[in-house]
């Protein structure tokens, strides 16, 4: 084989690119076995060490052969930083996985209240920075190309470096843009880096060996010459400042255990590729050996070279030149191969990263702010795969026109600067909650500056851009504005300076600023789920948006058939029907991380936030039917309204406290209110002052329960006049049970009063009619019998001593008949007034029934108590009911006594508020017509007794406001409810 | 300033390897070894 030929060797590479897409589809087609441990911990870990680029391949020889020692920083930073790996890469993992986090400007971003200014403001910028890394790559695979053809080759302007740029773009649209999500395993990729971190392990270790053994007789001869020659012996040692200061070894570890961790390739494959949270553990030993495997032969390398080769300026490209000069083909091809793919791989997976950033931070918010939802998913897919395209030409325009001044390790410590710029508001941001986003983007825009200004602006001059005399004498002359001694800093080496000015803003920018400003709601929330622990606060409720909304959200955003599938498991098999509000809540959050996912959390956050997806058409119609359910609410209001003021009756409304708000018309006028009047009066003041005291209390207990409450009272007009009235109050709530307040109906009784106190009236002169007639029949009796022997004695008829005397007795005995009338009917009419104290019912009863037992035996009538309640109690004049009960229990003894087996049953029981004493007998009863009279005085249907006692009992009772029920059925028996009410004239009554 | 660099900072060779040379890959070589031990014993929760 031809090695020099540059078509063999660029079929070689051609089949080197058709093997990297065979293992990323194979490993695509068995992705499943794949994902699973060991293969999936063991992928991880060497797909990390794409951190091992074309750099470290031709780079760290080149830095070795000229700074000695120094190009172990660059990987002894990441071996230092990784002893944290298991607390801080964990945490980092386990926030970004939980926010679906898929670059380090969405992590920024989405840190800081998913701000989108600070997203396309670290995306831009960390984009620019990684530009020349990329050049970095491609310049060494063209360098390398054209090394391996040599000089004399016909075809020596044939440079691959495009091809394989465009190549490698589509590797990536192929197995890392196929979807939105980078949350999700790209395995295919992923593998084919893990192949290609061992392809350049295994290369860089052959060339080692081969230098170490087969050109010289292993270290020690290649040491002990290096340390016999004058020159070269200085790189084993750490040189004096400026050449190998330990500020630079400080700075470049510095900034390597931020760019291990930072770099958006290193990123992407470390926390947004990263399988399990625990892999993390494995990864911390495994590739910091990894990385000491690697650089095992470096230093050998670098002195062989010198002692060979004798250049220390054409260092580069000792690892490739050794092999060469030996002859040994077969050697130069595999480190070709393994430089080549250090530099695919991290182009692969920077140019994937940084897609994403264009695509998510940058482009997305402006086809946002443009409105054109519909095209959101297609648009941010194919700009992410263009990203990859425009994002290797930039490389590659970058490394055809830097002309090779700079070494490729001074072109990638830029790109790590850059990265660094980024560590503190990332990794500060997830220990540090006080962290605002006005901190954040005056810190990074600060060092970014700085990085510009200390660092890119001599390398331009360097390469010729910019003229030599800024360097020598600062901007305008200016001195102090030197860019390699700012501020008067000097004695430190260009790059040092650059890192400490950088990030000496750039913290103190953060910090500062940070404590200076307050979070908004937002950014403290995001904070505290960065940080840990519980929310300051409770962060603002976001908007609730229906399923169907959220449905049409994920349709919108994602392809159809993947749409469905996250709809069903977002929605765990329930119906949108059955979810809760906290339900829709959480759903709400859930949509937003797979948004994020595909589209950044700042986009998400504003396609959720803004309800996009509403059609202006949409929106019209909302806004329409909005108003039609406003017009039409007013006018139920209007009607409602118009029926309480023509009501009669006094309505009013009161507050929760018992103020009137509103009383309609009716109310004004009753009360006597004016029309502007705002009454400062609870409901208590509408009624008259002894009704305040006797039922006050009880309204508002009442309604303190909730409950409503009835009665009659007296209302009070303004000008203090009384009236009769039936007051009915009714608790108002809202649909969660929180009371609102009251509504009353007062109406006035006055009309009512009055007719009803004629009709007693007309019923008074009746019955005083009936009576007298009773009292007549009475006395007529015995008037007859001394009308009869007052005639005999004076007529002289009768003779003797005896029988004047028995006439004289008879006389005497009518007129007694007449006067025990006249004393019955005086009691009986006499006013009279109850003097009530709480008594035990039963124990007024109970007396009563004993004497009847011992008065019903002789006459063979059985006396029995039913049911005698012990609770009821009530507000009466005792020896009055008491009287009332033995006058019942007699009529009933009387009208039984004729009868063999004369019963008597007595109860007393409780009937809604009132007692109920209950006197039943089997005795003769009486007509519907008696029953009607029964309770005028002096009828009765009993050959002995004055007929008061029945009127004397409803007398009584009147005064105690019961009532007296009776049932009879001639010759069957009677039975008498005597109904006494218990509390006073109202009582409380549930309402709703 | 960096006494743990220091200490091995001279121009001698301890087994025909440079002293700074030996003691960083040594050193780092000790980091890797604990890492991996204590990643072992606390990897025993991993299914």
């Amino acid at each position: 084989v031809n090695w020099h030929s540059d078509a063999s060797l660029g079929g070689i590479l051609l089949a080197y690119l058709l093997f990297l897409f065979l293992v990323a589809a194979v490993a695509e087609r068995f992705s499943r076995p794949l994902q699973k441990a060991p293969f999936r911990t063991v992928t991880y870990v060497l797909a990390i060490s794409v951190y091992c680029t074309a750099w470290t391949f031709y780079g760290s020889v080149g830095l070795a052969a000229n700074r000695g020692l120094e190009f172990l920083t660059i990987y002894l930073g990441p071996a230092l930083v990784a002893l944290a790996w298991p607390t801080v890469l964990r945490k980092l993992v386990r926030v970004a996985k939980e926010q679906r986090i898929t670059t380090i400007s969405d992590f920024i971003a989405s840190r800081y209240g998913k701000s989108s200014p600070l997203g396309t403001l670290v995306a831009a910028l960390v984009v620019c920075g990684m530009i020349p890394y990329i050049a970095l790559q491609l310049k060494a695979v063209s360098v390398s190309f054209k090394m391996m053809i040599g000089g004399d080759s016909v075809l020596s302007g044939f440079d691959p470096t495009l091809l394989v740029a465009v190549t490698l773009g589509v590797f990536g649209i192929l197995f890392g843009a196929r979807n939105l999500d980078f949350t999700k395993h790209q395995t295919g990729l992923m593998t084919a880096v893990a192949v290609e971190s061992v392809v350049k392990l295994v290369a860089f270790v052959l060339a080692g060996a081969f230098v170490t053994w087969s050109i010289f007789d292993g270290f020690t001869t290649i040491f002990a010459r290096a340390a016999a020659h004058p020159e070269w012996s200085r790189l084993l040692v750490l040189d004096a400042p400026p050449a190998a200061s330990y500020a630079r070894w400080g700075a470049m570890l510095l900034i390597s255990m931020a760019a291990v961790m930072l770099l958006p390739r290193q990123f992407h494959v470390l926390v947004v590729q990263n399988p399990r949270e625990q892999d993390v553990r494995t990864a911390a030993w495994a590739f910091p050996l990894y990385l000491l495997v690697i650089n095992l032969f470096v230093l050998p390398i670098a002195l062989g070279g010198l002692l060979t080769l004798g250049n220390a300026a054409v260092a580069d490209s000792f690892i490739l030149a050794l092999p060469l000069k030996a002859e040994a083909h077969a050697v130069a091809v595999v480190v070709f191969l393994g430089g080549f793919s250090a530099a695919t791989a991290m182009i692969v997976v920077d140019s994937l990263a940084l897609s994403k950033m264009i695509s998510n931070d940058i482009l997305l918010p402006f086809i946002l702010r443009g409105r054109r939802f519909e095209e959101v998913y297609w648009a941010s897919l194919n700009s992410t795969r263009l990203g990859i395209l425009v994002v290797v030409t930039l490389g590659y325009a970058w490394a055809r026109m830097e002309a090779g001044q700079l070494l490729l390790v001074e072109m990638g410590l830029l790109s790590f600067i850059a990265v660094t710029q980024c560590a503190p508001a990332a990794l500060l941001g997830l220990y540090w909650r006080r962290g605002t986003r006005k901190g954040a983007f005056v810190g990074i825009s600060l060092g970014f500056a700085l990085w510009f200004y200390t660092l890119i602006l001599p390398a331009l001059v360097k390469e010729g851009v910019v003229p030599r005399a800024l360097l020598a004498h600062g901007p305008f002359g200016v001195t102090w504005l030197n860019p390699v001694a700012l501020f008067g800093l000097s004695g430190f080496d260009t790059l040092s300076h650059g890192v400490f000015w950088s990030l000496f803003f750039n913290l103190g920018a953060y910090l500062l600023v940070s404590v200076l400003t307050t979070q908004d709601a937002d950014e403290r929330s995001q904070a505290a789920a960065f940080v840990g622990g519980a929310p300051s606060e409770p962060s603002r409720t976001p908007a609730v948006l229906s399923v169907s909304e959220l449905e049409r959200l994920i349709h919108l955003y994602l392809p159809a058939e993947e749409a469905d599938e996250i709809l069903s498991q977002l929605l765990d098999g329930k119906a949108p029907r059955e979810l809760t509000l906290p339900d829709l809540l959480d759903l709400r959050i859930r949509v937003e991380r797979v948004l994020t996912a595909s589209l950044g959390a700042a986009a998400a956050r504003y396609i959720i936030e803004d309800r996009f997806t509403i059609s202006q058409g949409e929106a019209r119609q909302l806004v329409e039917s909005f108003q039609d359910m406003q017009r039409s609410l007013g006018k139920s209001e209007r009607l409602l309204a118009s029926v309480v003021e023509s009501v009669d009756d006094c309505i009013f409304t009161t507050d929760v406290e018992g103020r009137l708000i509103t009383v309609n018309a009716a109310g004004r006028r009753l009360l006597g209110l004016t029309a502007s009047e705002t009454p400062v009066l609870t409901y208590l003041d509408i009624l008259g002052d002894g009704d305040r005291r006797r039922v006050g209390g009880a309204i508002q207990r009442a309604v303190a329960e909730g409950l409503g409450w009835r009665g009659s009272v007296s209302g009070l007009t303004r000008d203090r006049h009384r009236f009769p009235a039936h007051l009915a109050i009714s608790c108002v709530f809202d649909p969660q049970r929180v009371p609102l307040g009251t509504v009353g109906v007062l109406r006035d009784l006055t009309e009512q009063v009055a007719t009803q106190q004629r009709l007693i009236q007309r019923e008074k002169l009746a019955s005083l009619g009936e009576m007298a007639a009773g009292v007549a029949h009475e006395i007529r009796n015995p008037l007859g019998g001394i009308k009869m022997a007052t005639r005999l004695l004076s007529s002289g008829e009768v003779s003797g001593e005896r029988i004047p005397r028995e006439m004289a007795e008879s006389i005497l005995s009518g007129i007694a008949e007449i006067e025990s009338i006249i004393a019955d009917l005086l009691d009986y009419a006499r006013e009279t007034r109850l003097d009530c104290q709480d008594y035990r019912l039963d124990r007024i009863l109970g007396p009563v029934v004993e004497s009847a037992q011992a008065e019903g035996e002789p006459r063979h009538v059985r006396v029995t108590v039913r049911r005698l309640d012990d609770v009821l109690s009530a507000s009466v004049d005792g020896p009055r009911l008491r009287q009332v009960f033995a006058n019942v229990m007699k009529n009933a003894l009387e009208a039984t006594e004729r009868r063999a087996d004369g019963r008597v049953d007595v109860a007393l029981y409780g009937r809604g508020p009132a007692a109920v004493v209950e006197v039943s007998d089997n005795g003769v009863g009486m007509t519907a017509e008696d029953r009607d009279k029964v309770f005028l005085p002096f009828f009765t249907t009993k050959p002995t007794g004055t007929g008061l006692g029945m009127a004397i009992v409803k007398k009584i009772m009147d005064l105690h406001g019961g009532e007296i029920e009776i049932e009879s059925t001639p010759g069957e028996g009677t039975t008498v409810r005597l109904v006494i009410p218990r509390a006073g004239l109202a009582a409380p009554v549930p309402v709703g | 300033v960096w006494p743990l660099i220091s200490i091995a900072n001279r121009p001698a060779l301890v087994g025909g390897v440079p002293s700074l040379v030996l003691y960083l890959f040594l050193v780092w070589g000790a980091i890797v070894g604990v890492l991996a031990w204590v990643a072992g014993r606390a990897g025993g929760d991993d299914p």
